[in-house]
């Protein structure tokens, strides 16, 4: 096997990743879903399990639940450590929405 | 005085370090038995059936997925700080495929009658959920020891799986074992005393949809493990139930009646 | 066209990647408890399929015109499977956000999916540029011939999540016994094309 061919190697999947790259930032920009920035921090708070106990389809479904408001319990999410949930309930309570509403949640 | 607190302090050293002996103890145990991959977490099932049509092809099998399970996660565990978190699915997704291609490469070439009843299933180890699943849930957290412990357990559970699966489907599919060297094909060790008797369908895929069924279901019988089922819609059933429990229930209920 | 119909049919009900490949048996055990779900991840997977089907089939001739294709099919096409499948959930976040809210974590999974990197594979292996119907025809066929499956086990395992099963064999494990039976039945086609 000549040597050469690794440098083809290396060239041909450098390039390939670059163009994956790029079509996934453009995509990215023009695709993008304009979502409630409360949603993406709750989804750092929560534990992360993905374990389905809370009844919704993993931890996204409870955050996205939680501030829609349906879901007014913070503790529904089975596996949550209570200085997290109060950390939650914190966060809600002092971080308003596009219209200046804050969420009421329960622990 | 002081004798006391030496005393003291001796103890603690001896505890912390029997806690963390105790810890890796756990991590390598666990991938054994209780959080066996196959057969309760439902991890990796794809090259389990085309795998487990003979006892050496579920070793081979074993030994391919040790070999990128313990590398992968030696080197995740390695790269962990470095990664940035955004892209690093892709990057675990790299590390496996070339650790997967020395892997076929090398089967290729020493062991090829392997290769090719394996088929395509060495070349799909890459999307294997057992070695990406461990090293995004594990390797990227703990230390190379503990990855490490992980991985040989986690290797040793899929081999106690397959190689249960493989015992029951050469038995009744050829009607008893042939170990094939896997370097030299030309030498076999055959012991086929029910071949009269011996359904060739057990060694296709209906015999391994239902013996890979059945083990599952037997194996959550004898052991204290939750149902093995994958839904991440319903609420985590976290029952433990041997026969003495379910006989325990019944006599409960007979009571009420 | 007849080689098209052929290849169609061929690789969905003949050669079906589950009941006779033995592949994506992580997603069709996962995915199926509900038809709604089931219905979801199909037709994700028929897009992602096509995609990267045609995609690899083309990197193929350019692997094999440089010589490095023994060695590197593997990483090539599971990069550009992963990306198509971040691609395709971006497209069914913005497009269609109840699809979205019902897959949940199953649309990274499709990565993972052996299905996918099973059907890049095989026909990165189709060297002859005149068979691009066979390929069209494969491409369609095996995704077609997964959400068939899936669709029939989702239908099935909602009757037997209120039947009266031994406890200890509820979920996966009468799950793929029911799946024997399914994969007789695709067994008695075998060698009809």
């Amino acid at each position: 096997m000549e040597p050469i061919l690794i440098l083809w190697a290396v060239l041909i999947t450098a390039a390939i990743a670059i163009v994956l790259a790029l079509c996934l930032a453009l995509a990215n920009r023009y695709l993008k879903v304009e979502e409630d920035p409360r949603k993406e921090k709750l989804l750092e708070l929560l534990p992360n399990a993905n374990c389905g106990a809370c009844g919704f389809p993993g931890c996204s479904g409870l955050a996205d639940a939680i501030v829609e408001g349906k879901e007014k319990k913070v503790t529904r999410c089975a596996v949550i450590k209570k200085d997290k949930a109060q950390e939650i309930k914190d966060y809600l309570e002092s971080t308003p929405d596009a219209n200046g509403n804050t969420l009421k949640v329960e622990l | 005085m002081e004798n006391n607190n030496s005393s003291v302090t001796s103890t603690e050293q001896t505890k912390k370090v029997k806690k963390e002996h105790s810890k890796a103890f756990n991590v390598f145990t666990s991938g054994i038995l209780k959080d066996n991959p196959v057969l309760v977490m439902l991890l990796g099932l794809c090259p389990v059936i085309p795998a487990t049509t003979s006892i050496i092809n579920a070793l081979m099998m074993t030994i391919a997925v040790l070999f990128v399970l313990l590398f992968s996660n030696i080197i995740i565990s390695s790269i962990k700080k470095i990664v940035p978190n955004e892209i690093r699915i892709p990057i675990y997704i790299v590390i496996i495929a070339t650790l997967v291609t020395i892997v076929d490469l090398l089967l290729k070439a020493f062991a090829p009658d392997i290769s090719e009843s394996l088929g395509v299933f060495i070349p799909l180890i890459t999307v294997n959920c057992i070695i990406l699943g461990r090293g995004e849930a594990f390797a990227s957290k703990n230390t190379i020891v503990h990855s490490i412990l992980d991985a040989l357990g986690m290797a040793i559970g899929f081999g106690i799986a397959c190689v249960t699966i493989a015992f029951f489907r050469e038995l009744l599919g050829t009607g008893g074992f042939t170990l094939v060297n896997p370097f030299n094909a030309e030498q076999k060790v055959a012991w086929l005393p029910l071949q009269k008797y011996a359904a060739s369908v057990m060694v296709q895929g209906i015999g391994g949809f239902l013996t890979f069924g059945l083990v599952i279901g037997v194996f959550s019988l004898f052991l204290k493990t939750k149902v093995p089922s994958k839904n991440s819609d319903t609420a985590l059933k976290n029952t433990f139930t041997t026969l003495h429990d379910i006989v325990e229930c019944q006599k409960s209920e007979r009571r009420v009646k | 066209m007849a080689a098209f119909y052929t290849a169609l049919l061929g690789s969905m009900i003949v050669s079906n990647s589950v009941l006779a490949g033995y592949k994506g048996l992580c997603s069709y055990l996962g995915i199926s408890k509900k038809s709604s779900s089931a219905f979801g991840m199909g037709v994700a997977l028929t897009f992602v399929c096509v995609l990267s089907g045609l995609i690899s089939w083309g990197l193929g001739f350019a692997l094999r015109a440089i010589g490095i294709y023994d060695f590197m099919s593997t990483i090539v096409f599971i990069l550009v499977i992963s990306s198509l499948v971040q691609l395709t959930e971006l497209i069914i976040k913005k497009f269609f956000p109840s699809l979205y809210k019902t897959l949940g974590i199953y649309l990274p999974l499709i990565t993972t999916n052996c299905v996918v990197l099973g059907l890049a594979l095989q026909v990165g292996g189709m060297s002859d540029p005149a068979s691009f119907l066979e390929v069209l025809g494969t491409v369609l066929g095996v995704p077609l011939g997964y959400f068939i499956v899936i669709m029939i086990f989702s239908c099935i395992q909602e009757r037997l999540e209120t039947s009266n099963t031994t406890y200890n064999f509820k979920g996966a494990a009468i799950g793929l016994i029911t799946t024997a039976i399914m994969a007789l039945a695709v067994y008695g086609f075998s060698g009809v094309i």
